[in-house]
């Protein structure tokens, strides 16, 4: 699952923009006048709906094409997508994840983009997406959302605390991660080191490069067989829990969660912590009275990997117009949208025309360490059931209450299970 | 006419004007005209709950035996997933999960809503502003009360740690760890329902005629004597239909276990329509969800009934 | 205004049989009293009337109209109950005038009605009252008030007076016997005080356990009691019950206990003979205490010893043992009698009653 891609600026991207427009402009004279596009997202930040009444404003104006839209939170998002795309009145555009693009899609929920996407009149676009990451999302052939942006992880660490206890380097390592952890901590004031383990917290997400590291997968490669009760996943999860229950450099369950480590982080208390990248920004901004960085996740055993999902833009499949929706997608799929999005938002584009880390060195690194160890989710209608049974077991097993072994043999029970229907 | 020795009891006049069939008969059209009448009011609510309320439970009965059906084609697969509900451990988890919510958190709030009840049926005065408070709960939308809790019980900034760690306590961590969670699960509804209870129990109390209690007193009976063996006892027969309202709740338990917890830790507080929940939107295991859910109201069906005909065997005993 | 008419009225309630067969004709315009121990069926009669209970058999006429098959509501009966049904959260006028504006009774014509019913019980000053503000008494007045306002065919007064203190009892019967000349409205009147019976009805009917024991005139009823029931219930202290035998001897009856006999004259007692030849063996002996007197041991009469004396003021009361009876006898206040006298008990047998083994009065003219 891990690709290596090189990176390399297009110096045309401004005259790339200009054809992008141009497109968008033309789309204007097909008859999209009087159209009304349903538009629907999860947010990646409190302020996206002001943010995307702007965005979209130039798209409206030349296409005609009015677009309504509407913000789905995260934890509602599954409930609130069935029951519209049960519906007739479906919302014609979505932001999809690797999680629930096939999900959705394999059940008839998607057009499929693939002759649109490899279409003549796309190919100049279609060009700057690498085939590395529209492979992780195609599902039998079909490609049912274009790649957006890919979601990465990155540790944050507090440069006042480490140079406190001495240490110069930020770890890169497991064991050099304990050593540091154990080195800074002073439990309950100052904590080594945080990751999100629970369901709640999407602790799969922070955990899964870890696992790729160890050298092991939740599922074969050909979803064939579940792989979550085997060796390198054991390891793998007892590293985590091993931070928690043996080594204590990490809080217990329940005393912080995501939300509350990163006020830990941002209060000075908290020396590593693994989030999002777009944290930068909010720090930059907020100014955080201690010096801080952040550093691709620690590999183990040898292995280090950058781990992702990808967000696509899906046409629904009972929408009325088509058309009008995939002028839309290649709108918010086009380079300027990405780089105004991501700017943004901080996430790093699907397509290799576009930087928008905007001058920051640290999202630059960011940027450098996708490019260099991508490990992209693969997308599959049983992933999110998957991810769902790994994630249950790892937060079972770090209440330091399960034994590693006994959560992950549940998990793999269950997880055959779900491989076996049909 | 054995019996009666009234003048004039064999008289003309004493005679019935109606042979035993037309008596039924006419007595049969009364009857008939009395509930047409009753009919013709139930009939705007009957056809509101075919259409609300017997026609989705139909098909949930149908797609119950199917797969897909909401999203995705559906295709008929018999008992699968009746059967595969019935193996499922996690299902196991969650029944039992709710049974012991449902038996702690029903047992605490009506403990606790008889006793405050009859403590502001006793003291009137500031009663309207402990009912106002107490209701208060029930009034915030069910994730904003969860949310308040969220901010009580967070074990670093929570105000309960708060408080415990000014008088130097360590803090309890009441979602992270079992059986804290649940519990913490528990407090949740009990505060959010207690106002309902209270006032429930409340016009309960009310009922029971001042002389009863004043005939306990004279009767030599102390306060919490009268309260157990006369305020209780005349509550029972209203005790028994607020089980069954308080299990149909409770046996639904959803979002505060949605808000704190998400089913966890290690799905310490994973309930029956969290798992439906999950299996219906998450994974779109919609003939599992369906099961399950026929599954639940089946047993809350059962646990009604049960209810109901205790209710009606104590009062053929106490007549 | 109406006559009202039972027929073999009976209700069951499952196993309860609360009204037994009952047949009753009440005049247009009577004042009929039913009398009888505490569940002996009394407000059942009265809610069967009205409606509110329907009938296991039997059938009810008002007017010569067949009301089994009509609403409460359409029977245009009013019912003063024994607990008054006062809407507690209206005030007096508007409990009184209730039935009117149902009955969508133009304003001004509420007004003055209303008025005169107040007027007529007295309650005039207290028509902006609440219920709870009044006393028994008042409540009484305004569940009379609210009865008569609308003039209905009949009148069903469940023991109205039996929550009021004596002396009101008393007036407000004479006030109610009034109201009834005034109005003349048919009116079946439940109470199980006797004295009250006795006063306000032109007849009474007496009941037990749901049965009617016997219909007639106050007068008639107590001097001659259908059953024993009746015999005991009526009067006090009731009349005095002898056990003993009924025998023919040499075609000459006798009523023959211990110690005692009695000639049996058909003609005297006013029995017809068959009746005698019915009821030979065990009988009972009835005789009111004031027509039983005191005489010498040596002196006719069934003999007995003095236990109690009881002075009353205006009359002496002496309790006689009998055997295995005690038998209370009415002397006049300055009567001779000491404790441990042995004594007769004697009394003219025209105003004695012979009851058969099955309770009844053998006295012809008694529907049996
Ligand atoms: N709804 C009912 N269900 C069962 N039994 C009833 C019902 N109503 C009355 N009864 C029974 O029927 C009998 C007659 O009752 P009813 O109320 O007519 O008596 P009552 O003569 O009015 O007595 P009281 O003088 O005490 O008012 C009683 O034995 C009573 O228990
Ligand atoms: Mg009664």
């Amino acid at each position: 699952m891990k690709i290596f891609r090189s990176r390399s600026l297009s110096v045309g991207a401004a005259i790339l923009m200009v054809f992008a427009l141009v497109a968008a402009a033309c789309g204007g004279d097909d008859g999209f006048e009087g159209v009304t596009l349903k538009f629907a997202k999860a947010p990646h930040g409190e302020d996206e709906a002001d943010n995307m009444a702007q965005w979209l404003a130039s798209f409206q104006e030349e296409t005609g094409i009015t677009v309504e839209h509407t913000i789905v939170p995260w934890d509602e998002l599954e409930a609130t997508y069935t029951a519209n795309f049960a519906g007739n009145d479906v919302y014609d555009v979505t932001y999809q994840t690797s999680t629930h693009l096939t999900l959705f899609g394999e059940l008839g929920a998607f057009s499929d983009v693939t002759s649109r996407f490899n279409g003549d009149d796309y190919s100049t676009d279609r060009s700057h997406f690498p085939d590395s990451i529209v492979n992780a999302s195609v599902y039998k052939d079909n490609l049912y959302g274009v790649p957006f942006i890919i979601g990465t992880i990155a540790m944050y660490a507090n440069l006042d605390l480490m140079a406190e206890a001495g240490i110069t380097e930020i770890p890169a390592t497991g064991e050099e991660l304990v050593a540091a952890a154990k080195a800074i901590q002073n439990p309950p004031d100052v904590w080594g080191f945080y990751t999100p383990t629970t369901v709640a917290d999407f602790g799969w997400y922070f955990n899964l490069q870890n696992v790729h590291n160890f050298g092991g997968d939740i599922v074969s490669d050909d979803f064939e067989s579940a792989t979550i009760d085997s060796g390198p996943v054991r390891n793998a999860t007892q590293y985590a829990v091993d931070l928690i229950c043996t080594h204590e450099v990490q809080p217990r369950l329940g005393q912080y969660d995501r939300e509350g480590a990163i006020e830990l982080f941002k209060a000075g208390k908290l020396a590593f912590l693994l989030d999002e990248p777009s944290r930068v920004a909010v720090f930059e901004e907020e100014g955080l009275p201690f010096d801080w960085d952040i550093a691709q996740p620690v590999g183990n055993n040898g292995n280090i990997s950058q781990f992702s999902t990808t967000g696509h833009w899906s046409i629904a499949a009972k929408s009325e117009n088509q058309d009008a929706a995939w002028e839309l997608v290649k709108f918010l799929s086009s380079a300027d949208f990405s780089q105004t999005y991501n700017e943004r938002y901080a996430f790093v584009p699907a397509r290799d025309d576009v930087d928008s880390t905007g001058g920051n060195e640290k999202l630059a690194r960011n940027f450098e360490w996708a490019m260099t160890t991508w490990d992209g989710l693969v997308t599959h209608p049983k992933i999110n059931g998957l991810l769902d049974e790994y994630v249950k077991a790892l937060e079972a097993a770090t209440t330091c209450d399960t034994p590693v072994a006994e959560a992950l043999a549940e998990a793999q029970a269950r997880a055959e299970d779900l491989l076996a229907r049909g | 006419m054995e019996g009666s020795v009234a003048a004039g009891a064999a008289e003309e006049w004493a005679e019935l004007t109606l042979s035993p069939r037309q008596y039924r008969q006419r007595a049969r059209r009364y009857r008939a005209r009395t509930s047409r009448r009753a009919i013709g009011f139930l009939a705007p609510y009957t056809a509101i709950w075919a259409v609300f309320l017997a026609f989705p439970v139909g098909w949930g009965v149908w797609l119950s035996f199917n797969t897909g059906g909401i999203l995705g084609t559906r295709q008929f697969v018999g008992f699968e997933n009746w059967t595969r509900a019935w193996g499922d451990t996690e299902i196991r988890t969650a029944v039992r999960n709710t049974a012991v919510y449902m038996v702690i958190a029903i047992a605490v709030v009506f403990g606790l809503a008889i006793f405050l009840a009859s403590l502001l049926n006793k003291h009137r005065r500031g009663s309207n502003f402990f009912k106002l408070a107490l209701y208060f709960p029930l009034l915030a939308p069910p994730i904003l009360g969860a949310m308040m809790w969220f901010f009580m019980v967070h074990f670093d900034f929570g105000v309960l740690n708060l408080i415990l760690r000014q008088f130097g306590g360590a803090g309890i961590n009441y979602l992270g760890e079992n059986p804290n969670a649940l519990l913490t699960i528990v407090a949740v509804e009990v505060w959010r329902g207690l106002g309902f209870w209270v006032l429930f129990y409340l016009a309960g109390i009310q009922a029971v005629p001042e002389e009863l209690l004043a005939a306990g007193r004279i009767d030599g009976a102390k306060a919490w004597r009268r309260f157990a063996r006369i305020t209780v006892p005349t509550l029972r027969p209203l005790l028994l239909f607020a089980l069954v309202v308080a299990i149909i709740f409770n046996a639904q338990l959803f979002d505060s276990v949605q808000v704190l917890t998400e089913g966890g830790p290690a799905l310490g507080t994973a309930t029956v329509v969290w798992f439906i929940f999950k299996r219906m939107f998450a994974f779109q295991d919609t003939g599992l969800a369906f099961a399950t859910s026929v599954g639940l109201l089946l047993v809350i069906l059962a646990a009604t009934l049960l209810s109901f005909w205790a209710l009606a065997k104590r009062q053929a005993r106490e007549a | 205004m109406a006559e009202v008419i039972l027929r073999q009225l009976t209700k069951r309630f499952g196993a309860t049989t609360a009204v037994d067969d009952v047949s009753l004709r009440i005049p247009d315009g009577e004042l009929l009293v039913l009398l009888g121990p505490s569940g002996c069926g009394k407000s059942t009669i009265l809610r069967l009337i009205s409606g509110l209970e329907d009938a296991t058999s039997g059938e009810i006429a008002i007017d010569g109209e067949l009301v089994n098959f009509k609403d409460p509501t359409e029977r245009n009966v009013a019912m003063v109950f024994q607990n008054y049904a006062l809407y507690p959260h209206m005030s007096v006028s508007k409990n009184i005038a209730f039935p009117l504006e149902t009955a969508r009774m133009p304003k001004p014509k509420v007004r003055d009605a209303v008025a005169r019913a107040a007027e007529m019980l007295e309650i005039g000053d207290l028509l902006g009252r609440l219920p709870e503000q009044l006393s028994g008494g008042q409540r009484q007045r305004v569940a009379l008030a609210r009865a008569i306002v609308r003039q209905p065919l009949v009148f069903l007064m469940d023991e109205p007076l039996s929550n009021l203190d004596a002396q009101l009892r008393v007036q407000t019967r004479l006030e109610l016997t009034a109201l009834h000349e005034r109005l003349g409205i048919t009116t079946v009147y439940v109470t199980h005080d006797q004295v009250e019976a006795m006063t306000m009805g032109r007849r009474i009917a007496v009941m037990q356990s749901g049965r009617l024991q016997q219909v007639g005139a106050p007068v008639d009823v107590y001097r001659t009691p259908a059953t024993t029931f009746v015999a005991t219930f009526m009067g006090a202290p009731p009349m005095n019950l002898i056990d003993g035998e009924l025998r023919a001897d040499d075609g000459r009856w006798q009523f023959v206990r211990e110690g005692y006999s009695l000639d049996v004259d058909p003609a005297v007692m006013g029995i017809e003979p068959a009746a005698l030849q019915q009821s030979a063996g065990p009988v009972r002996l009835g005789v009111r205490p004031e027509h039983l007197t005191l005489a010498e041991p040596a002196a006719a009469g069934i003999p007995g010893i003095v236990q109690f004396l009881e002075p009353v003021g205006s009359d002496l009361f002496v309790s006689v043992g009998v055997g295995e009876h005690r038998v209370q006898v009415r002397m006049p206040p300055d009567a001779k009698a000491e404790r441990e006298d042995a004594v007769r008990v004697s009394f003219d047998p025209a105003r004695s009653h012979i009851f058969g083994s099955d309770d009844r009065n053998l006295r012809a003219g008694l529907a049996r």
